[in-house]
């Protein structure tokens, strides 16, 4: 099956599609950011609009796609998106320490003192721990705090009612302004 | 922590809660939860989210902060075309809504009529989002300001940005007749008229590009085909709008700003998309950078359709059509009978897959074409020779002023009027003899009058400043500048003032004369020249600025340090007019800050983060944050900062160690700099000898990390990178054979040779990561010795064994704030254990030939420095090595010496004997090692005497002419501050 036909299989709610989904994409969008990354200059971040809809054009067939393809394609690009703000907030804490001096394509010296690499790290790892309550509440943080869907378009991508993509979305805030020690204001 | 999934009925109670008034929620849910103080907690926590008004976890967070660029919101390019939002004979302020014109995931197209100039104009009107958020908002109008500044009869002209009852809307010219897209649908157009379209498309992007301004999205869809008389004649449509659109949450920096591409923005359709995507290049399709390029090879795109009535790249499904544009020529053979080799030869260039091999200068496609026209009517070239210098010239001039943009080309900096009227970004010919250098001493200065630029080069093996100037042609070595740094002009051009190592010395910019002594400067200084004939100077053993008179004499301390601050140091002042202040860099704990000190009473504020300031006529500062220049108004009478600070250039190379900028400027608005260098795909392997004397290792130039010889000397293990993988070869020095020793689909890098010739040691992110090790021949399976999986899912790249192999040093990035050494013993199973966990980053170990002494690098003074601890009793002792910057140790075989790398060049430390405590000798430099500098200093290897060094260069192995740096010339910068300023405030 390629990506459309994934596409399709997980609108028609059969779960297993994302998880085969989920390699294609990160794959796709790694491979696009890391060459990407290895252009940018220091303060340069990636350009994720340009990053998922590239993927979209390259993985998904546009002749056979439904224009709801692209919300359910977002939310599988969310949980990607998440791993791959990751790994790059990781490799430019990396960085800024001197690691991995010999990876010169970067940088090193000009990296920003301060960014939001540390708590991204920070809310990642909550995240995890937030998985083994709730696993859901994750993929509604991926999908509003890492892919900036709207409620609906969450609720569109999840599977789920617009009441319960609220919901949860308040329900996992609560949770990890708890597991990060953030106060309401 | 909450946990509701104990409470079966949490849920519903949540949503009730949410379905009453916000005052009535507390209350139902104490009354709903009951006893239950634990729920009653827990729904308490969830409710108070839903009024959480802050600035924790707003949607889309994550892409907004500096890890990711925003995600611009899917429900345009998702949803179907919204209905018109304005009917016929609605008003937009001023607008009157005469037509629509149509409608896209971009937003709705109007025609209107503008009613207080009576013009027709055509209103782009922007999804909501752009209107709502204030910050996208003002920089999309801010863009909307440079591209109205672009004027030229073949590009539609866009007259501004504006908002009306929350609606945001772009005011572009109403441009009439059918596009080029609808043309072609009746077929591909005579060769004559093909040309003739042609010609005023290219000259609309010369103009552009010129301008700093690439179009990004040109297809036949946004060319209008109008009449000119009898004659057809084209508009360029919507330039630069996807780039504002799409990247409308990034402030525009410089016109040389490389933004990544972004794909149509007009996804509607998948026949919109499929439409923006036969005209993207390649290395846009692979998302990397795309430049001025990118809108040549659409050019070449839309050529070739006018000729052929065919897409150059055409197929049924989108990824048919990337498929072909990333791997086949277009069928040129569908070209019709009769088309000029000229025409033929165009497309070709234009539409080559390499952005570095394809046509650089849109302006060469106008001759080109002019040639094929003339071809076309039987002219034969009449005068070949002028033909010939005309084209020169014309690229010459592109070549200037695309220069910033284009990364390409040097040249003509005496091509050019000495005052042109706009702002020209040009590349200063750099003798061949001559090689310029970074590091941390400042070498560059720029006269007042901007004709006259004096760099830090390496001439017959000597650092010295050279003198360049518009009037002169070889640019020649300024006397007694030997060793010499940061140079600085006299106020009226006529003197170069530098220093030494220990003296601050002034001498006639014509050369005439010897330098003159001005002061004495121990460690060096870097100063200015006032109004009033003193210099100001800071100096490299002292951390205040110093006074003294320009015709010498003592020098008296001009600021002192406040401590309660936290100053550290007082750094390169530069003198303000009227003699009444001066600018420097003030640096403390939370890094360099740019600071006004008055030079009547000594005292010191400081301004704003960054370095390195330097003033500018007409009330401008300027001043570098890492590779950037920055600028903000500044008011002379106040002393302070106007208005915020804005990035006006990026791009500059900077020193490895302490990260000092090359770059200089005139008060009246010329800059010169050294820009950084691009990330090669191509380096080099070489031996380099103690003097310097480099041989390449026989293996194509490729994307080299590292590389580690054999302790036999046989062979060299390689890591590669390439865009998909990262692997290790192994290269057979007597057989000449390249022989791949990884094959893993995840990264394999940083190899080390294990002592007994056999095995090589490397960091691999296979299996969730660690270090590993495998026969060097390939013969046996690859061993993990230590794994990635702890906290924080270290990240471990081996550097050393010991003597007998039982162990190996590695450096670990241990948590996300702090690298350290661990070392990892070769038992079965292997044990890692943790060697050095300071709070400061240790890195690149190295182990002395017996073993006893480890030598690494740290930046606990705030710089990395070379330091020595015995092994394995690391914590008995510590003696610091390097003392002026140091990485990157490595030890002769016979441990006689210590080899680091001080930021410029290569050093040896003699160390007699090798005992419980190594005697340290004199550092001596052996060789500039900054063109294998891998910005924190190269990793290299070190063979037995003869030492040779293994080092990875940039470029193919050789002459320096490739590896050399160069030089950019802007005239009337100033104009281009002015310019960014006002857009951004």
């Amino acid at each position: 099956m390629d990506v459309t036909e994934l596409l399709h299989a997980h609108r028609e709610g059969r779960p297993e599609a994302f998880d085969r989904l989920l390699p294609l994409v990160y794959q796709d969008l790694r491979r696009a950011a890391r060459s990407q990354r290895r252009r940018l200059r220091a303060g340069d971040t990636l350009d994720t609009t340009a990053l998922v809809h590239e993927a979209y054009l390259r993985l998904v067939d546009q002749t056979r796609a439904d224009w709801k393809d692209r919300g359910h394609f977002m939310a599988v690009s969310a949980t990607a998106m998440r791993q791959i703000l990751i790994d790059h907030a990781r490799e430019r804490l990396r960085l800024k320490r001197g690691g991995d001096l010999q990876r010169a394509d970067v940088d090193v010296d000009a990296l920003g003192v301060a960014d939001d690499a540390e708590q991204l790290l920070d809310l990642d790892r909550a995240l995890t721990r937030l998985a083994a309550v709730d696993p859901r509440q994750v993929r509604v943080v991926e999908c509003r705090y890492f892919a900036g869907l709207s409620e609906a378009e969450t609720a569109e991508a999840l599977g789920i009612s617009l009441r319960t993509a609220q919901r949860e979305w308040l329900k996992a805030r609560a949770w990890l302004r708890q597991a990060l020690g953030s106060r309401p204001a | 922590m909450i946990d509701l999934t104990r409470w079966p009925d949490a849920d519903a109670m949540i949503d009730e809660a949410l379905a009453r008034p916000a005052g009535e929620r507390l209350a139902f849910v104490r009354q709903a939860a009951g006893d239950d103080a634990a729920l009653r907690e827990a729904l308490e926590a969830v409710l108070a989210e839903a009024d959480a008004d802050d600035a924790f976890l707003p949607p889309g967070g994550a892409l907004t902060g500096t890890i990711a660029q925003a995600l611009a919101r899917a429900e345009a390019e998702g949803a179907p075309a919204p209905a018109p939002r304005l009917a016929e004979g609605e008003s937009f302020g001023p607008y009157v809504v005469t037509g629509v014109l149509g409608a896209g995931g971009m937003g709705e197209v109007y025609r209107a009529r503008d009613g207080r100039l009576g013009r027709h104009v055509a209103l782009k009107v922007l999804p909501v989002r752009f209107a709502a958020d204030p910050a996208r908002h003002d920089r999309l109008a801010q863009e909307a300001r440079l591209l109205a500044s672009l004027s030229h009869p073949s590009i539609g002209t866009i007259f501004g940005f504006e908002e009306y009852d929350g609606m945001a809307a772009l005011v572009l010219e109403l441009v009439e007749g059918p596009t080029l897209a609808e043309r072609l649908r009746r077929g591909r157009l005579d060769l004559d008229e093909a040309i003739d379209l042609a010609i005023p498309i290219a000259r609309a992007l010369e103009a552009a590009h010129a301008r700093g301004v690439v179009h990004r999205d040109l297809k036949p869809a946004n060319i209008k085909v109008t009449a000119r008389g009898d004659a057809s004649d084209v508009k360029v449509l919507d330039f630069g709008i996807a780039t504002a659109l799409a990247d409308g949450d990034r402030p525009r920096s410089s016109p040389g700003d490389p933004r990544p591409p972004v794909v149509s923005t007009d996804a509607a359709s998948p026949g919109a998309v499929l439409g923006t995507a036969a005209y993207l290049s390649p290395e846009r399709i692979r998302g990397r950078f795309a430049d001025h390029r990118a809108d040549i090879w659409a050019f070449g795109c839309v050529l070739f359709e006018m000729l052929t009535g065919t897409r150059a790249f055409d197929a049924p499904t989108m990824p048919e059509v990337v498929a072909r544009v990333l791997e086949r020529e277009p069928e040129y053979s569908r070209l019709p009978v009769g088309t000029p080799a000229s025409l033929v030869r165009l497309l070709r260039r234009t539409l080559r897959k390499d952005p570095a091999r394809r046509l650089g200068f849109i302006g060469d496609a106008v001759l080109d074409l002019e040639d094929a026209r003339a071809e076309l009517r039987g002219e034969a070239e009449q005068e070949p020779v002028s033909r010939g210098v005309k084209r020169r010239t014309a690229r010459l001039v592109a070549v200037a002023l695309i220069a910033g943009l284009a990364g390409g080309g040097l040249a003509v900096w005496r091509l050019m009027a000495p005052d042109p009227p706009r702002v020209s970004h040009l590349a200063v010919p750099i003798p061949e003899i001559d090689d310029l250098v970074s590091g941390e001493l400042p070498g560059l200065a720029v006269s007042p009058d901007g004709r006259t630029i004096v760099y830090r080069t390496r001439r017959d093996g000597v650092i010295q400043l050279v003198r360049a100037s518009l009037d002169q042609h070889d640019p020649a070595v300024l006397p007694g500048s030997a060793n010499g740094a940061s140079p600085f002009f006299s106020p009226d051009g006529q003197w170069v003032a530098f220093t030494g190592d220990l003296k601050l010395l002034k001498v006639p910019v014509t050369g005439d004369g010897p330098p003159i002594e001005v002061a004495d400067a121990p460690g060096g200084a870097r100063g200015t020249w006032t109004d009033a004939g003193e210099m100001l100077f800071s100096m490299g053993t002292r951390r205040v600025l110093f006074r003294v008179p320009a015709a010498g004499g003592q020098a008296q301390p001009l600021t002192a340090l406040d401590e309660d601050a936290g100053d550290l140091a007082h750094e390169g002042p530069v003198a303000l007019p009227g003699g009444r202040a001066a600018l420097f860099t003030l640096m403390r704990p939370d890094g360099p800050h740019v600071a006004v000190v008055r030079l009547d009473s000594g005292e010191v504020r400081a301004l704003t983060s960054g370095r390195d300031p330097a003033w500018l006529d007409d009330g401008l500062v300027v001043f570098a944050r890492g590779d950037e220049l920055w600028a903000a108004r500044f008011d002379a009478g106040a002393l302070a900062l106007e208005g915020g600070a804005a990035p006006v250039l990026q791009g500059l190379e900077q020193g490895a160690l302490a990260g000092t900028p090359h770059f200089a400027v005139s008060p009246r608005g010329t800059l010169v700099y050294m820009p950084s260098r691009p990330a090669l795909d191509r380096r080099s392997v070489v031996w380099v000898a103690r003097d310097g004397t480099e041989t390449p290792l026989a293996v194509e130039p490729q994307a080299f990390t590292r590389a580690s010889v054999s302790p036999d000397g046989t062979r060299v293990a390689l890591a590669v990178a390439s865009p998909e993988n990262r692997d290790i070869w192994v290269f057979d020095t007597a057989r000449g054979t390249l022989m791949r020793l990884t094959v893993d689909p995840a990264t394999d890098t940083a190899p080390v040779w294990a002592p007994d010739n056999r095995r090589v040691a490397f960091r691999s992110e296979r299996a969730g990561g660690g270090i590993f090790i495998a026969p060097a021949d390939g013969s046996g399976p690859v061993e993990r010795l230590t794994s990635s999986d702890g906290p924080g899912r270290p990240a471990q790249t081996p550097y050393a064994f010991t003597p007998d192999g039982r162990q190996l040093v590695f450096a670990e990035l241990r948590s996300y704030t702090d690298q350290g050494l661990g070392v990892v013993t070769l038992d079965d199973p292997p044990v890692a254990a943790t060697l050095l966990d300071g709070p400061f980053a240790e890195a690149r170990p190295a182990l002395s030939p017996d073993g006893r002494w480890l030598a690494y690098q740290s930046d606990e003074s705030g710089r990395f420095e070379i330091y020595l601890r015995p092994y394995p009793s690391v914590e008995q002792q510590r003696i610091q090595v390097s003392r002026q910057g140091g990485s990157s140790a490595r030890w002769s075989r016979d441990g006689r010496e210590l080899f680091y790398f001080d930021g410029t060049s290569m050093v040896s430390v003699p160390i007699a004997p090798l005992g419980d405590d190594p005697g340290l000798g004199s550092p001596v430099v052996l060789f500039d090692a900054s063109r294998y500098n891998q910005r924190l200093g190269p990793v290299y290897d070190v063979t037995a005497p003869p030492e040779r060094f293994l080092l990875i260069r940039d470029g193919p192995p050789g002459g320096t002419p490739q590896s050399r740096r160069e030089l950019r010339l802007v005239q009337q910068w100033i104009r281009e501050v002015v310019r960014i300023l006002d857009g951004a405030s």
